[in-house]
């Protein structure tokens, strides 16, 4: 597992420049949105003194005052959210497809990853589609009954600790199917570029061998997802002990989200990466 | 010699206690102590015995020492029970007696009793009514036999005289509902006649619902016993001078009113269950059939309640002269610590900025969470608390809670003011005490949370309550409980204590101080009203001239407790306009005209425009700051709908500010008190630049499985 991850590691790093076009793909997205944040502040408390309290921190009658009376004024903006969120999940499978590709056939270019992502869109949409559904039921399984009845059992349990005791016990369940279906949807891809399966029988693969390879599989999505909490981690404490508080800690701490979100991008090339070899070396 | 040591006037344990006995503790106490032997003065085992018992006995109880001599209060109404506690069925039977004084000119020909358990014994009382079977979002509608409540008089009689039990009966003075039983009136066949005082006996049983509010019972033979005897209401001179009981229906929205007197209660009960009380523990003693005799006093205060659970975790702890009792859920022990620490802070501040805490004791009961709804609530010398396992020490609604249930002990204890009818009088003011105490201790906007950047001061919260409701104007602050529709927390709380914090800017804090001083120590151990306190403010705004408030309070009160009004002043425009030297055509003295070219002279005319949005009309302090860094500070009435402010300056008018200090703290938008021409780009930025980061993390994990 450890030559694994490091493959993915340098995998990762050699498709910097993958990353890098998913990244601007994400900010031409982002910008956009977000400068409507902009424009509602500028038009609605822009010229308010009282604005001048939210540099140095959270002021919570600055924002209470200001959602309480154009909070009218941001709610188109989270329709346009919700919308722009649900056409980047059709466009993540077309990006996905284009960084498996560009790792399974280890060439890291950016026509192979257009070619990737227009040549198995419709496939991995299906597979997408079908994997959603099972992290759906994996979910209804798991936390929705105990959920639904979180009410009633903080006041029929002797103690509330025990009720987060056995919320804790069964999100640490469905994380576990989640990384399961997660890897086995990667594998059913490889599998699908690798192998020419078709989606039911990638399906297939991709279920059976992760169940076979779970711990493997699951330790290579840790290291990765630790290494991308790590990151986050220390950017949130370092927001906690400064945060944008002046004019140019602004800037310094875009840049240093910016820089989060890119390692998160890489860190997920890596993993996808790691996995997926994973798979080559071990599926015959 | 050993009668000096016993707690003073307490007839019962001078009687309890052989005094021999104790004498000859001491002297075997000393023996052992410097000589390493008991003396066998008196039988061994005996000596052990009676010695562990009676050292318990002093460390545990004489610390608490609830007399007051001369008494706080009028003490008109007495109560001494003896309780019988049937922990399998929670139920108890009380005999005992009901001392009433009567201090009014006129005799009393009846008594009423409140009998609120019986608010939980079916759908059809005032309290359940109109619930649709859910009720604090609990289903009641589906409720067996075992889990409701009531509480009925077996036998109430004249002390030596006639028995009264044949004609009492319900009466239901607020709403004429004939279900409700919350309100019991015995005519009394010999009035009471002024000053003199009647003893009844009363013999009583009482069951406790499975919890809706407050008084019940939940999980592992925890129980809450508040409200749970045959209280009488309040005998009191109405507004139009006439004597009346004021004894109301209890209703979801209402709270409660009683009067001052001692109360000496006795509780046997299982002795696994660990009891908390209001007053102080004057005996304990154990029973044969593991059960243990407790026996409580309390004097000068409105109510008794108490509470068991043999699940408590006690913690004890001291201030001054007051013992602090913390009985507390096993989980909810991170808390501890935290709890007794509000408490203190609030036992010293009260201290200083209103008046002592003359009682000896304050008992803290935090439930288990399946308790909750028996939890976050005041009575005399005891308060619940309320919290959640694990809760973050930055997240402070565990010292506010506190705080709060111990405010009370001010505001609707000792200024025992009516809960039912003006609830503002008791609500709003301990809402205000609540954010001075958190805001002081916890700082000024880091007082209710302080957690990962994300802050706020208890006194934001609470004005947030108020201006965030979606209509400010719905209700009145100063009306009857029972009629409001239940959403009433903003305005009765928190507009009210909103008020005060404006108050408290606008004539400073020793004087504020100076207003509530007085009012605690003219009305405390009484039943003061709204008039009173305005009558006491109106005073105190006498004694502090100079001030915009004038020296009469009264359009301020009738405006914001007696009104639906809100503030709301803004500043709609700022305008620089640039002199021209003679510019255009102009007589020439000949007749004709005469073309002149002018230029900007370099001077402006710099105005603003100031708008009154609300009803309310607050006297005003404008601050107009030049581009220069010159700084104009007007003075507003604040009554016209629009208010011009203009210059003739070298400077143009960078911003405008009304209220720069934010004293007049009712404004419903506090936003649009202000206006600069030059916005701070770096805050714009700052949020967009924030928004791209969500954005894109969000993007990151929807694309996750894709």
């Amino acid at each position: 597992m450890i030559s694994t991850i490091k493959i993915a590691f340098i995998t990762g790093l050699k498709h910097w420049k993958i990353v890098l076009l998913v990244y601007f793909l994400q900010l031409l997205v982002a910008i956009p949105l977000a400068m409507q944040v902009w424009h509602v502040l500028e038009a609605s408390i822009g010229n308010s003194l009282e604005i001048n309290k939210l540099l140095p921190g959270y002021d919570h009658t600055v924002i209470s005052d200001f959602l309480k009376v154009h909070g009218g004024s941001i709610t188109p903006l989270i329709g346009q959210l919700r919308w722009a969120l649900v056409v980047w999940a059709l466009a993540s499978v077309f990006i996905n497809g284009g960084i498996l590709f560009t790792l399974v056939k280890k060439t890291p270019t950016w026509l192979a990853f257009w070619t990737g992502g227009a040549t198995y869109f419709f496939r991995f949409a299906k597979l997408s589609l079908l994997f959603l559904l099972l992290l759906l039921i994996w979910t209804g399984v798991t936390l929705l009954p105990y959920l639904a009845k979180l009410q009633i059992n903080l006041e029929t349990m002797a103690s509330e600790k025990t009720v987060l005791g056995y919320l804790l016990l069964l999100m640490i369940c469905w994380f576990v199917g989640v990384i399961y279906l997660y890897c086995a949807s990667i594998i059913a891809k490889t599998a699908i570029i690798e192998q020419g399966l078709t989606t039911w029988q990638a399906l297939k693969k991709g279920l059976g061998f992760t169940f076979r390879n779970y711990f493997k599989l699951a330790g290579i999505f840790l290291v990765f997802s630790a290494l991308q909490l790590l990151a986050v981690v220390i950017y949130w404490w370092m927001e906690g002990k400064s945060g944008m508080v002046t004019a140019g800690l602004v800037v310094v701490f875009f840049l240093l989200q910016q820089a989060l979100v890119f390692w998160r991008l890489m860190g997920r090339v890596m993993m996808v990466g790691g996995v997926s070899s994973f798979y080559n070396f071990n599926h015959i | 010699m050993i009668a000096a040591f016993l707690p003073k006037k307490d007839k019962h344990v001078e009687a309890e206690i052989n005094l021999t006995a104790c004498e000859s503790f001491l002297y075997n106490a000393f023996v052992l102590l410097f000589f390493g032997s008991f003396p066998f003065f008196v039988p061994m085992k005996k000596a052990i015995l009676f010695s562990l018992f009676l050292f318990g006995f002093w460390s545990a109880f004489t610390q608490c020492d609830p007399h007051f001599v001369p008494p706080k209060s009028a003490r008109p109404t007495s109560y001494v029970m003896d309780v019988q506690y049937d922990l399998v069925n929670k139920s108890v039977t009380s005999t005992g007696q009901v001392i009433f004084k009567n201090n009014s000119p006129v005799p009393v020909t009846e008594l009423r009793f409140y009998m609120y358990l019986n608010s939980f014994k079916n759908m059809s009382s005032t309290f359940m009514k109109g619930s649709g079977g859910n009720i604090f979002d609990q289903n009641i509608g589906s409720r067996g036999a075992d889990m409701w409540g009531w509480i009925k008089v077996d036998d109430i009689a004249e002390q030596n005289g006639a028995n009264l039990t044949q004609s009492m009966h319900y009466v239901q003075p607020d709403d004429g509902n004939i279900d409700d039983q919350s309100v019991l009136l015995v005519p009394l066949q010999r009035p009471v006649q002024p000053g003199e005082t009647a003893i009844f006996d009363l013999k009583f049983s009482a069951k406790l619902p499975k919890l809706i509010a407050r008084a019940g019972w939940s999980k592992d033979d925890y129980s809450l016993w508040v409200h749970w005897f045959p209280q009488l209401g309040v005998w009191e001179q109405g507004p139009a001078g006439d004597w009346r009981w004021n004894c109301h229906q209890f209703f979801r929205t209402t709270e409660f009113f009683g009067d001052f007197g001692t109360y000496d209660v006795t509780i046997t009960g299982a002795d696994k269950l660990v009891m908390g009380a209001s007053g102080c523990l004057m005996s304990e003693e154990k029973l044969p059939n593991n059960l243990v005799k407790r026996r409580y006093l309390a004097e000068d205060v409105i109510d008794f309640a108490w509470t068991a659970y043999p699940g408590f975790q006690v913690y004890e702890d001291k201030w001054q002269h007051v013992n602090i009792r913390l009985l507390i859920s096993p989980e909810h022990a991170m808390h501890a610590q935290r709890f007794i620490t509000a408490v203190k802070q609030s036992l010293e501040y009260m201290t200083e900025h209103v008046g002592p805490y003359p009682f000896a004791s304050i008992t803290m009961s935090d439930p288990p969470f399946h308790a909750l709804r028996s939890g976050m609530m005041e009575y005399p010398t005891f308060i619940t608390l309320g919290s959640f396992y694990g809760t973050p020490l930055g997240i402070r609604n565990v010292e506010s809670l506190a705080v709060h249930e111990f405010v009370h002990q001010y505001f609707m204890m000792m200024l025992a003011s009516n809960e039912k009818e003006e609830a503002w009088l008791d609500e709003g003011f301990v809402t205000y005490f609540e954010d001075r105490i958190i805001d002081h201790y916890y700082g000024e906007k880091t007082g209710y949370v302080d957690f990962h950047g994300y802050r706020m001061g208890n006194h934001e919260l609470s004005r947030n309550e108020y201006t965030g409701m979606q209509n400010p104007k719905e209700d009145y602050a100063d009306k009857p409980g029972w009629t409001f529709d239940g959403r009433h927390k903003g305005i009765v709380y928190s507009k009210t204590a909103t008020m005060l914090q404006t108050l408290q800017a606008i004539y400073g804090d020793a004087a504020m101080d100076e207003l509530m001083q007085t009012y605690f120590a003219r009305w405390q151990f009484k039943h003061p009203r709204g008039t009173d306190f305005f009558a006491v403010a109106n005073e105190w705004a006498a004694k502090h001239p100079g001030t915009a408030f004038g020296e009469n309070l009264d359009w301020l009160f009738k405006g914001v407790l007696q009104g639906t009004d809100v503030c709301d002043y803004a500043v709609s425009e700022i305008s620089n306009l640039e002199n021209y030297s003679e510019h255009g055509l102009f007589d020439d003295g000949k007749g004709g005209f005469e073309f002149r070219t002018g230029k900007p002279t370099g001077d402006f005319t710099a105005s603003t425009s100031l708008h009154r949005l609300g009803e309310l009309i607050f006297p005003l302090e404008v601050e107009i700051t030049f581009e220069d860094g010159t700084v104009k500070t007007e003075q507003w009435s604040g009554e016209d709908r629009t208010k011009i402010f203009s210059y003739q300056s070298k400077s143009k008018i960078e911003s405008v500010h009304i209220d720069p200090k934010q004293k007049i703290y009712l404004d419903i938008d506090l936003n649009n008190n202000s206006l600069s021409i030059k916005p701070k780009d770096s805050v714009l930025w700052k949020f967009t630049l924030k928004a791209v980061f969500w954005m894109q993390n969000l993007m990151q994990t929807v694309s996750f499985l894709v």
